[in-house]
Parts: structure tokens; sequence; C-alpha cells
């Protein structure tokens, strides 16, 4: 059982790192992405500047030229949006694909004992595709979930916290 | 100047995100082997999670609570990774030494 149980953690970690590193390779490292960004970075700077310039005005051509400048930051932060979600899309295909494949391996197989009693609808996860009464039993996905949650917010956090160190560096 | 412009909430997780992380780990460690089992083990690693994160960031990393939002903005942060971190830890540990 111990087994089953590290290997489902191995089997989370390479895939959040290898979702993480096609995330990065199919956006983050692509000169569109970059150019949207520092496109971004300069429009939110502009307009920053422009609001503390002006601080509190009356005037309406100003807070028109204002308003140009905000939609034009939105529709930036638009396209960007849009780049990631098709990429992440793909990812999200393949890793779903992935994850029916690992499901269909451990069907049926008690992977972990849990040291609590699972409530009403945690019971679905926890024993999905399991026989056999003892709901402290637990199967595949419910472990896989709890590793992925796990491994990919820290992989995030790191991931992130560096590229702020890069950009203020 | 920047980082005046930030809000509260922007200067917690640079300083709260690993802590937690460490802690679920070894909160986990411990429940596994004792074992602390039920709702009770839940219960015990919020409690001990968020009162020991709020005194270390407060006492250790001498950062003013309200600066960055109080113990709910705290204890908050970065719950769900360290809970999920706690829950692997706890269930692996306890599947090893007691099933």
């Amino acid at each position: 059982m111990l087994a089953d149980c590290l290997l489902i953690i191995a089997i989370a970690f390479g895939t959040a790192l290898a979702g993480e590193g096609i995330t990065w390779l199919l956006v983050y490292r692509s000169d569109q992405y970059k150019r949207l960004k520092a496109d971004m970075d300069k429009k939110t700077k502009k307009l920053e500047k422009k609001k503390q310039e002006v601080g509190d005005t009356n005037d309406k051509n100003v807070k028109k030229k204002l308003e140009r400048e905000e939609e034009r930051l939105k529709a930036t932060n638009r396209d960007m949006s849009m780049f990631k979600m098709k990429s992440m899309f793909a990812i999200g295909l393949a890793f779903t694909a992935l994850l029916s494949t690992f499901n269909s391996i451990f069907e049926g197989r008690v992977v972990a004992k849990l040291p609590f009693y699972p409530i009403g609808f945690i019971q679905g996860l926890s024993h999905r595709n399991l026989t056999g009464d003892d709901m402290t039993d637990c199967s595949f996905i419910f472990l896989y979930i709890l590793c992925t949650m796990t491994v990919r917010q820290n992989l995030q956090k790191r991931s992130s916290n560096s590229m702020v160190q890069e950009n203020s560096g | 100047m920047a980082n005046s412009q930030k809000s509260p909430k922007h200067k917690i997780p640079k300083i709260q995100f690993s802590f937690p992380q460490v802690l679920s780990l070894f909160v986990g460690l411990i429940f596994g082997f004792t074992p602390m089992t039920g709702i009770l083990g839940i219960i015990s690693y919020v409690i001990i999670s968020s009162v020991v994160a709020q005194h270390y960031v407060v006492k250790f990393q001498k950062v003013d609570e309200e600066e960055v939002g109080g113990f709910w903005e705290l204890s908050k942060e970065g719950f769900g990774a360290a809970f999920a971190t706690y829950m692997v830890t706890w269930i692996t540990v306890y599947t090893s030494t007691h099933a």
C-alpha cells in the first residue's frame, strides 16, 4: 500500500512538473506572450503615471483620455488571457487523458488507508471504483487530487516568485 | 514607491507561504505516527496551523498583523496548498505505520 502511495505522489509530482514545463514552453517563453506582457507593463505604468499627474480633476477631456487608456489596457489584458487560455486548454486536455489512463491502472485498488471517516460527498471521491464497505479505504483519484493540489500550488508559487525576482532584479 | 502602492494582500505571499508548508509536513508526520485520527486530526491541524503561523509571522518576522490584513488574511493565505500537504503527509504516514 505504501508503495502505491509513494508512486502516486511521484506521478502527481511528475505530471505537475511536466504541466508547468509545457506551460512555460508554450506560453511564458513564447515571443507573443513576452510582447504582450511588456506591452501590458508599459501601459500600466503609463496609466498610473497619468493618473498621478492628473489627480482629482473634473476636466472631461482628461477623463475621456484616461478611460481610453484603460480600455486599451483591458484589451491587452484580454489578448494575454486568450493566448494563455488556448495553451492551458490544450494542456488540460492532455492531462485529463493521462489521468484517465492512471485511473484505469489503479482501478479497484486500495492505495492508502484514511485516518478519518470521510463525509458524504467526499466518499464519492475517496471510495471511487473500490469494492467493500470500509470507507477509510482510499482510491487513487483522491490521493492524486491532494498530491496535485500541493505540488502544483507550490510549483506555481515558486515559479511566480522567481519571475517576480527576475523582473525586479 | 512601488511597494507603498501595493495592497496589504500583496505583502503576504512572500512572507507566508513556505512556513505553513513546512509546518503542515511536520504536523502531518506527527499526527500520522501518533496516530491522530478522525475529525479531531483535521480540527487540530486547522487550529495549530493558524495559531503557529500567525505567531511566527508576528513574533519572528516582525510583521504588523494589521498591515497584512489581519488574522483571517494571514490564516487564509496558502491554506489550500498547506492543507493538501498536511493531508498527503498524514495519510501516507498513517498508511505506512498503521495500515
